[in-house]
Parts: C-alpha cells; structure tokens; sequence
C-alpha cells in the first residue's frame, strides 16, 4: 500500500507529560483520515509533529515513501488551530503572499478566493473578519500550490451549516478527482462520519485504535437506511457499484451495513438511474457512544 | 530559497511601518539640514566647528547623515516590526509547515532587514547631499569619501544585524524595540564611565571606539583626514558583531523551537 505519511512510535515529551506517547500511524494515499480525541489528547500536537512546526523527543516520521521530509512538506497544505493570517491586509493580499512562496500562480488567487467564496470581501482587511471567513482564508491558503496531503485541524470550526456543507464538498470533491489525502481531527463526529474513510482514536496521546468507517459502522451497528420508489431495482444498482457492500431489506428499507461515508455518492448514483430516493441516512446505534466507549470518558 | 526571499521582500515593500520609519528618518535628515545653522545642537554646527568652515557642504552633510540616534532608532524600529509580525500573526506555521526550515527562514528575513536597511541608509544619504549641495554646495568630493561611506555602510549593517537577532530571538516586536534602544544607550553609558574610569586610574586603555555609536561618528567625518587604522578597526569590529550576533541569534532561536 502505498502510505503517504506513516509515523513510527513518535513521542513528544513537554516537560513530565507525553503529549504524543508513541504513535504510530499510517495513511495511505488517497484516504480521509480522521483524527479523534478528546480535548488534549493530542491530535494538534501529532499534527504539529507531522508538519515539523514542533520537533519529536524520539520516533520516526517519514513522509511519502521516505522522501526529504523538506521536500515532502511542500506537497502538504495545513491548517492548524487558527489560521495564520495577516491581520492588517485583505484575503486577497494574503493569498497573494503565501502563492508566492508555495510557487503557486498568481493568477488563480481570484479562483481559489472564489471557492472559499470570499471573493467579495475587496480591501477588507482580515481582523474585520468573523471566525467562518477567517476560517475559509485559511483554508484557501492551504489549498494554494495543489497539495498532495492536506491536513486540517478543526476545519469546521465557527462555520454555519452552509459554510460546513461547503467544506465537506471541497474535502470529498478534493478526493475524488484529484485523490488528495486528508488528515482531518474535529469534535463534531457526525460531520467526520460523512466523509472519513478510516479513523485514529487518540486518547492521553496515544494511539487507541486505526479503525476503518466500514468496520466501525459494522461494529456501532450503524447502516445507511434508504428508502426508495423501487427497493430491486435500487439494491442491484448499489450492488453493482459497490461489490462487498452487505446489505439487508426490511420491507421497503434497504440497510447498507458499510460504505457509510458513500451516502452522498449512493444518492446521486440512485437519481441518476431514475429512482426517487424518499430517504436516505445514517441510522442506527449512536456513532458518539462507540467513541466515548472507546475513549473511556 | 528564492521564492522565500521573494516572499519577505514582497512583504517588506508593503509593509506600512517601512515607509512610515524611512518617511520620519528623512523628514529628521532635512529638518537636521534645514535648520542646521540656526541651532547650536545640530550637526551641521558641529561640522561647521570640526571642519573650521563657515559652511559644510553637501558630501559632508551626506556623510554625517547617520550619525545620529534617530537613525539607529528607526532602522530598530522598522526591523523589529517586521521581524516580528510573522511571529505575532501567527503566519510563520504557514512557512515553516510547507517544508521551508527554520535556516531558510532566518537567512531570508536577514536579507530582506539588510535590504530595508540599506534602502533606509541611501536614502539619508542621498536627501542629505541632495539638500546640502543645493544649499550650500556640493565640496570636494575625494575617494576618501567613498572609503568612508563604505566602513558606515558596513556599521549600519552591524547595527541591523544586532536587532534582528534580538528580534527573532524574543518574537516581540515592543520587547524588541525597548531592548533595542534601552539596550544601546545603556552600553553607550556604560562604555563611558569604563573609560573614564581608566584614564583616572592612567590606564591606556579606551572601549568606546569599539562601540557603534563611536563607529558611526568616527566615519561620519573626514576633519582630520583619512584615519585608515580607524576604518579598518570599524570595518572588522562591524563584521565581528555582525558574524557574533547573527550566529548567537540563531542559535538561541533553534533553541528556542525546540
């Protein structure tokens, strides 16, 4: 498999308490890897690590394959914690700043300004930004270059559902046609639960369990509930399209016992062959539960 | 490294605190020019008296332009306040997370500082000599002169150089400044009183030429000729301070990150 970042038993020690106690992990090119932990239990700090703004105590790291790690971080967009923004100047300016050090083509700062959808904002300077505007610049700046890897601490943080709905969209669009990896940690698990592909559960800084979403869902007991005009008609297609899904029927109800993080591809494949899809969500045993479990809390 | 440099430099040109420190230091440099003559504290006098003319002429008024505290002032200032922001805004993950090492960083900012500077000493000069020679001719211009222009040149680096390592050790851009300025007149002071303190006890021994403020004033005059020993004192103390405080910088800022 070819594994994008792995890190081997990474330690970071400040002062007495280790806030990453020998990780290691392993995200393989192409997935959505979701980061999840507790308040401290040392998702930033492996992410720092990762991205070298802090130095391990001991452990390895190697990214891509065993590239410079120099090298290799300019392949990796990021936003860590809060964005790092040029307070005094506009989107605009600090996007211009940041494509010019990443290499990145000054003419596509008015594109990628208009994916964030900040396009408006003219001379505005960034301190008059609310936290969401903020939040989007600071994606935007991560997305300049067209990196490889982006990793994304909190993305959705201070964002209203229309502006969560807009990043998820960036995050599974990014996936599926450039196959970007992600590297993505947030508190809110139904919003992980809709686009990561395999979890790491952090807890006290260390490495609880690598999960996958299929598995997870298989475990938690959670499915895909959809309801259709033509359940057959319905179940062949997702068949045939997704050769291992497990299903089961309940009268009408089709139940996809894995591949929850495909909802929104099952959907549109459904409606494009002309079936009316009159439900379709994650249902099931609650997805919070099985993570508190795990961590313990 | 070049798209980092390009980077600081970018920022440097739109940075307002550039402007608003070269704006003050030659609005000084031609009040200093202007009003010269009508003042008993200003330069123009004092080169009036060590030159024994009645009037100084544009060469010396450009030579004599830095020997001033405001220009150490402002080039603190300015550096400190660019040094500085990336740390304060937080920006410099966005450098250091895309593979960009903490070296890279430090060279390009010191080259981005040595260039603000240098643009901040032209200027000085060239306003001074410009006014001066208009209004009282532009003198006698020598190679001594260029010598001369040289060795400050070099100072004014060494000088930059000291508060860009200050700065990028403390990532405080008030911590820097007062640092800085508190810093500088306290071994000004300081030198001082050990020099005085050696020629009461007849110690042949004098520390204030080894000083920038002493460096600056010695090669902002040609009064009594060209002094080469002088310069050459300057040039190397100016480099000595320049590899001591550039090397200690970033050592204490690894440190620092680690």
């Amino acid at each position: 498999m070819d594994y994008v970042i792995k890190t081997r038993g990474l330690y970071k020690k400040y002062g007495a308490k280790n806030a990453v106690n020998d990780v290691s992990i392993n995200v393989a090119r192409g997935e959505i890897y979701g980061l999840i932990g507790k308040n401290g239990a040392g998702k930033t700090s492996l992410m720092k690590l990762i991205l070298g703004l802090t130095f391990p105590t001991s452990g390895e790291l190697e990214l891509f394959g065993g590239e410079n790690l120099s090298t290799a971080r300019k392949k990796i967009g990021s936003l860590i914690e809060d964005p790092g923004l040029y307070q005094n100047r506009s989107a605009k300016e600090n996007l211009t700043r940041f494509a010019l050090l990443y290499g990145e083509d000054l003419s596509k700062v008015d594109e990628i300004l208009e994916t964030v959808n900040l396009s408006y904002t003219g001379k505005k300077p960034v301190k008059a930004f609310s936290q969401g505007m903020k939040q989007r610049l600071g994606i935007a700046i991560a997305l300049l270059g067209d990196p490889e890897v982006l990793i994304l601490d909190e993305p959705i943080n201070g964002l209203d559902p229309a502006g969560i709905k807009e990043i998820r969209d960036t995050i599974l669009r990014l996936n599926r046609e450039k196959g970007t990896t992600f590297i993505i940690s947030s508190h809110l698990l139904d919003e992980l639960a809709k686009v990561v592909t395999t979890y790491g559960i952090i807890s006290d800084g260390a490495l609880i369990e690598e999960i996958s979403a299929n598995d997870i869902a298989a475990q938690s007991g959670k499915h895909v509930r959809i309801v259709t005009d033509s359940e057959k008609s319905a179940l062949n297609l997702i068949k045939t399209a997704y050769p291992d899904v497990i299903t089961e029927m309940s009268g009408n109800e089709i139940k996809l016992k894995n591949h929850l993080a495909d909802t929104a591809d099952i959907n549109a494949l459904l409606v494009k062959n002309g079936i009316a899809v009159y439900e379709i969500a994650i249902a099931g045993t609650d997805f919070e539960q099985f993570f508190i479990n795990k961590l313990g809390a | 490294m070049a798209s980092l440099i390009r980077f600081e430099l970018h920022k440097l040109f739109r940075q307002k605190s550039f402007y608003v420190c070269l704006s003050i230091l030659l609005a000084l440099t031609i009040l200093n020019v202007l009003i010269g003559n009508q003042s008993p504290n200003t330069i123009v006098l004092l080169i009036q008296i060590m030159t024994n003319q009645n009037n100084p002429t544009g060469i010396d008024l450009a030579l004599s332009s830095v020997n001033n505290s405001y220009f150490t002032t402002v080039i603190g200032i300015f550096v400190a306040l660019f040094v500085c922001d990336d740390y304060s805004f937080h920006t410099i993950k966005n450098v250091i997370a895309r593979g960009f090492t903490r070296t890279q960083i430090y060279f390009a900012k010191f080259i981005a500082c040595l260039v603000g500077a240098l643009i901040a000493y032209c200027s000085a000069i060239i306003v001074s000599f410009g006014l001066g020679s208009a209004i009282y001719g532009v003198g006698n211009i020598t190679g001594d002169y260029f010598l001369m222009f040289a060795t400050q040149i070099a100072v004014c680096f060494a000088v930059t150089v000291i508060v860009f390592s200050l700065s990028i050790t403390l990532k405080s851009k008030a911590g820097s400044i007062v640092l800085f300025v508190l810093g500088s007149t306290f071994i000004d002071l300081a030198l001082s009183l050990a020099d005085i303190f050696f020629q009461s006890k007849e110690i042949d021994l004098s520390l204030s030429p080894y000083w920038i403020t002493r460096m600056l004033a010695d090669t902002s005059t040609l009064v009594n000729g060209l002094d080469g020993k002088r310069l050459a004192i300057c040039l190397v103390c100016a480099a000595v301070y320049s590899a001591v405080f550039l090397t200690l910088g970033w050592v204490f800022t690894r440190k620092s990150e680690r």
